[in-house]
């Protein structure tokens, strides 16, 4: 007898309609039929030739073929006599070493930058992000590096409006000056006077759009995910709010800027002191699968959420928001894309957010 | 892919120089360009690899 | 307080420093170039470097990672004065040296040298099956495409051994009978494997991983030799416990108390011992498995 065992470290996510293959070791994720789910979870429990013979002869071929994929993709492997019970499961843990992982700043005074830089000593911040609402010089944007040098900050994000001095000096000599810049998003940028060239030591973004901070939370393929700590932190926590926090251009302290709650003020409180306070970290252990539709979403565990904006449809016994995040415009009932914006469910939300709606 | 070293050399060296392999491939070089490395004081390193974070943390666009 | 000696670009250490700051423990790092004098102080030995300086008596454990505790020795001008004072400094360093080895520690800076070959000598004392292995300075005896060869030395990596390239001392198979004597080369027999575990041990603890390889021809001899289009398969896996017992055997009379240890698992079941390198790398598997070992050390210290 012949027995199929997946490999541990291939995960199988069951939507409505369809299921997710993530390899976890590949970094990818495919689209399969919920029948190839079905037949995975028949190999758990019988052998291969007794599975092909549930089937009548036309399906067979079929069943046959679903081997051959997961056999060629090296999803798994076969095994004689008996399941190779020798490997163990993977775990979904997930633990990692720091207290804040990415900090969130609606950018105006830069004197907001050096209360973070203060608080490093105590607590380790990996990532900043930072949506400046103004446009920023050279020496602006080299100073926001510096005054991270020689932290434990690992990288820094900048979105900011794009101006007309920035040509290819400015860029590449904010490359040789920065060290923990690693991308930077210009928006309103309808000229460019740059060549994008590679050897940049960050990443270079731009639109002609006008990117407001609200513009956030937008779920989209291409912000899919697929690697270990994606999904260990999915699986565990919230995919978007764990490990964050926010400051807004008033300097109120929230988990993202863009919700309503805050902690105090940056002015007159510590992050230290926020990261205690009650409530807080509320949203920290809320995952995919207890939010309202995305817990039948197949994309679950490689989507991030947003609690900033939500459909606004239901609420869980402790009060937290529970609904689907409000730009999402994937229905895994029907496996279907569209435009989140002009779907009339959304309306009231959209209203809620004051959000424009076009027709 | 004959190797330098062995015609280089007086002294006999052992069979395996002889399956001398190329360390790392085009493609690993190309990898190697991102890697940056940042100066931390608090872990007491000039080398704290700045890692592409794992995921998008906002998205905006 | 903790002390870590390793090398300023090591990765490892940085993540292992991560977490001892979320316990909140305190360490000293020393980097590779540093140099110690060793000075007294109200009867208690210091130790003094450009980056750090700290009693012997407040460290309470020691971390071998890198580099090792390196002294800065006096010249004397009389040769026999010399003499005396090289014996002299030679006392004091080992001294410091093995006391701090008596911590509470991760392997040690005198101990830190692999002998592949009384290391196999040994794995076969403790009961591990080891592959059949010689010496030779010819292929006379060597049944071709059966027989591996690889080097014997820790170091693999040969600078510039091509235009643009450095080379690199994988485990080969040996296919050519060759005409000529050679320098005496380390042969093994080649075992047809299912697949290869790689383990790290840690004070009696052991963490594996089945790294599939077979699948590809292109890393079926040495799963070093990465694949980009398709890496291996890394499996969590448990040794069986006899084989497990023996490692902490052999561990034990190695007095490594930290390493990552190579098997393989032979398509007729046995698993076959490769080597031990105490200062391997390994996160590499922690993250694929999820076994966080860099929380396990900084927990250990
Ligand atoms: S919660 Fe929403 S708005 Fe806030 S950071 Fe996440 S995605 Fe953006
Ligand atoms: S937000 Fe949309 S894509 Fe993401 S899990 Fe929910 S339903 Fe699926």
């Amino acid at each position: 007898m012949k027995y199929f065992n997946l490999f541990s470290s291939v995960l199988i996510t069951k939507g409505a309609s369809r299921v997710l293959i993530s390899d976890l070791e590949r970094n990818v994720s495919e689209l399969q039929s919920l029948d190839l789910y079905n037949l995975t979870e028949d190999l758990k429990l019988n052998s291969i030739e007794d599975v092909i013979k549930e089937y009548d002869r036309d399906s067979k071929e079929i069943i046959n073929e679903y081997i051959d994929f997961l056999l060629e993709n090296e999803y798994g492997f076969i095994s004689h006599n008996d399941w190779d019970n020798s490997f163990n499961p993977l775990s979904f843990d997930y633990d990692s070493a720091d207290v804040i992982n990415n900090l969130f700043l609606e950018l105006d005074n830069f004197s907001v930058l050096h209360k973070i830089r203060c608080a490093m000593d105590t607590i380790d911040i990996r990532y900043l992000v930072i949506y400046s609402i103004r446009q920023l010089s050279k020496e602006e944007l080299e100073e926001i590096d510096f005054i991270f040098e020689n932290t434990s900050l690992e990288g820094i994000e900048i979105y900011c409006p794009y101006h007309d001095q920035m040509n290819d000096s400015f860029i590449s000599g904010l490359s040789d000056q920065s060290q923990r810049i690693y991308k930077l998003v210009l928006y309103n940028c309808d000229n460019i006077t740059f060549s994008t060239n590679e050897n940049l030591k960050f990443s270079l973004e731009y639109t002609k759009d006008h990117i407001t901070i609200k513009n956030c939370g937008i779920v989209d393929l291409k912000y899919f995910n697929t690697n270990n700590t994606k999904i260990f932190e999915s699986k565990n926590y919230n995919s978007c709010l764990f490990k964050k926090i926010g400051i807004d251009i008033e300097g109120n302290i929230k988990n993202c800027p863009l919700m309503p709650d805050h902690f105090g003020n940056i002015g007159n409180t510590s992050l230290e002191k926020v990261l205690e306070m009650a409530g807080f970290k509320k949203y920290w252990n809320l995952t995919k699968d207890h939010i309202a539709i995305c817990k039948d979403c197949e994309f679950r565990y490689i989507c991030t959420d947003c609690r900033a904006f939500t459909e606004k449809t239901h609420q869980n016994k402790d009060g937290l928001d529970t609904s689907k995040p409000l730009k999402c415009g994937y229905d895994p009932y029907t496996g279907e894309w569209s435009e989140w914006s002009t779907n009339p469910l959304k309306e009231k939300a959209m209203k809620y957010y004051d959000f424009k709606i076009d027709k | 892919m004959e190797n330098k070293i062995r015609s280089e050399e007086r002294n006999k060296l052992p069979l395996n120089f002889k399956y001398l392999n190329k360390l790392g491939s085009k493609k690993s070089k190309e990898l190697n360009k991102k890697i940056c490395y940042v100066k931390c004081e608090k872990f007491q390193t000039d080398f704290m690899t700045r890692v592409t974070p794992f995921k998008a943390f906002t998205r905006m666009l | 307080m903790i002390l870590i000696l390793s090398a300023n670009n090591d990765f490892t250490t940085n993540e292992v420093i991560k977490w001892l700051h979320i316990f909140d423990k305190k360490y000293i790092r020393v980097h590779e170039f540093e140099l110690f004098e060793i000075k007294v102080i109200d009867k208690k030995i210091l130790l003094k470097s450009q980056r750090n300086s700290f009693y012997i008596d407040d460290i309470n454990s020691v971390w071998f990672r890198r580099g090792g505790i390196k002294f800065n020795r006096l010249q004397f001008q009389n040769e026999s004065v010399n003499k005396i004072m090289n014996e002299t400094q030679f006392c004091l360093e080992d001294y410091v040296i093995k006391k701090l080895e008596s911590k509470r520690h991760i392997n040690k800076q005198s101990n830190n040298r692999t002998n592949k070959l009384l290391i196999l000598e040994k794995a076969v004392a403790v009961g591990l099956d080891v592959p059949s292995y010689f010496l030779a300075d010819n292929t006379d005896h060597i049944n071709l495409g059966k027989t591996i060869t690889k080097s014997i030395s820790e170091n693999i990596i040969v600078k510039s051994a091509f235009d643009d390239f450095d080379g690199i001392l994988y485990t080969s198979i040996v296919d050519k009978q060759e005409d000529e004597v050679f320098f005496p080369t380390f042969f093994q027999e080649k075992i047809e494997k299912e697949f290869e575990i790689r383990c790290f041990y840690l004070n009696g603890k052991v963490w594996s991983c089945a790294i599939f390889s077979q699948n590809d021809e292109q890393t079926k001899i040495d799963n070093r030799i990465y694949n980009y289009g398709k890496p291996n398969r890394n499996v969590r896996y448990t040794l069986p416990p006899e084989i497990h017992h023996k490692i902490c055997i052999l561990m034990t009379e190695l007095d490594y108390n930290c390493g990552s240890i190579d098997f393989i698992k032979s398509v007729d079941g046995k698993f076959y011992f490769l080597e031990v390198n105490p200062v391997g790398q390994f996160l590499g598997i922690s993250d694929i498995c999820n076994y966080t070992l860099e929380k396990e050390i900084a927990d250990y210290l």
